[in-house]
């Protein structure tokens, strides 16, 4: 709008909308209203434990003027493929609460992403809350990323890792990338390779490897190189495995 | 549409566009120019001001976002003609070249203050993250916000 490029006839501003501002963790699981910031991510107590990985990514956001205006409705309607909280909420299972003139619909997030900039919103849409189920035991989530400004800009590369520990042995491992793809998405061979096993280091730089294999960076990315990025996709990975499995041995 | 908010403590009553930014509003309508219009994409942090006590682009805040609000801007630091210890500061440690960027370095500095007395370099760092400087003279800065911290502390006039 400040650009002249957008010159809507119809402005709804939501700050006061109480429906949007919820943060409730209870029996069901998390719930974000699209209006929490992710300095209210990063302040709440309620996005600790099964939920760090949201407070990695809301808190490795630089800026403060960013991050106290910036919400997570914006983070995840505005489709950039670096948004900091689509691999977190990837590997979390999110549900999106969507309302429109025709009623009220859920969408898990990975149909709602379609392309970058592009997502499954219809017509006069809009996102009310993200729903994140409860994770039982032994679990935890955490979030790396490879980024400039002693790693608090924008996303060069991104992964977020989510795994319960039965045993010693990773169980329901779940991996999300970001800034490596045309939208953030799970990596199912790196899930599959890390079921059952320990987290050794041999089974992190496979499912590191796989990550990296997984990735389809563009040959004009803008923030790294291709090379670059499947090259630090694999120690990225690495690190937030062994972040995840250290909060799951926490809890 | 008609708004009203505290700005520096006095309540304004405005009719407003309502993709009118909070920025244009105090430099237009309120003469408070001490936000400065730089990137228009809340990328620079010229334009911050507090809202509710927190450090915000003003240039990608809407006017009516700040409706019933309580705002501060640089005009509203120092007191009686006697500047905030941070703008003293900035002053006396030289923190100023073209001094495009300090309004918003001092809010920031501000919300930061407001929440600690005792940061460390690196939290001062933190805070300021959002300000470019592109006289390049963040040490001069950093150094000045941790001065006005040790005043506000008590441990030096």
């Amino acid at each position: 709008m400040n650009r002249g490029e957008i010159a809507p006839t119809c402005l709804i501003e939501l700050s006061r909308l109480n429906e949007l501002h919820v943060l409730d963790a209870n029996a069901g699981g998390l719930r974000v209203g699209a209006m929490i910031t992710h300095a209210g991510i990063e302040a709440s107590p309620l996005t600790k434990g099964q939920w760090l990985a949201l407070t990695d990514a809301s808190g490795s956001i630089r800026s403060p003027q960013v991050t106290n205006c910036g919400t997570v409705g914006g983070n995840v309607c505005f489709g950039v493929p670096s948004a900091d909280l689509m691999p977190p909420f990837l590997t979390l299972q999110a549900k999106l609460r969507l309302k429109g003139p025709n009623g009220e619909r859920q969408l898990s997030l990975e149909d709602f992403l379609i392309a970058p900039y592009r997502n499954a919103l219809q017509h006069g849409e809009v996102l009310i809350e993200v729903k994140l189920p409860n994770n039982g035991k032994n679990f935890g989530s955490a979030y790396c990323k490879a980024a400039k400004y002693q790693g608090l800009g924008l996303a060069s590369a991104s992964v977020a890792a989510a795994l319960a520990l039965c045993d010693g042995r990773i169980q329901n491992a779940r991996i999300a990338i970001g800034s490596a793809t045309p939208v953030p998405r799970r990596v199912a061979s790196a899930e599959q390779c890390l079921e059952g096993r320990i987290p050794d280091a041999a089974t992190l730089r496979e499912a590191g490897r796989l990550v990296s294999a997984a990735a389809e960076p563009r040959d004009d990315s803008i923030r790294a190189s291709p090379f670059y990025k499947r090259k630090v996709l694999v120690p990225l990975t690495e690190r937030a495995i062994v972040r995840a499995v250290a909060r799951a041995r926490a809890t | 549409m008609n708004i009203s908010f505290t700005v520096n403590g006095t309540l304004h009553r405005l009719a407003v566009r309502p993709d009118a930014t909070l920025l244009t509003v105090l430099r237009d309508e309120l003469d408070l120019i001490g936000a400065k219009h730089g990137c228009d994409g809340g990328e620079c942090g010229a334009c911050t001001v507090l809202l509710d006590g927190q450090a915000v682009s003003s240039c990608t805040t809407l006017a009516v976002a700040a409706r019933d609000r309580q705002i501060v801007t640089v005009e509203g630091l120092a007191h009686n003609g006697c500047l905030h210890p941070l703008q003293q500061a900035f002053v006396d440690r030289g923190a100023l070249q073209c001094g495009f960027c300090a309004g918003g370095m001092l809010m920031s500095a501000k919300a930061l203050l407001d929440k600690t007395t005792t940061p460390n370099r690196d939290q001062v760092k933190r805070a300021l993250a959002g300000n470019l400087c592109r006289c390049s003279g963040y040490q001069g800065i950093i150094d000045a916000v941790l001065d006005a911290a040790a005043v506000l502390r008590g441990e030096v006039r």
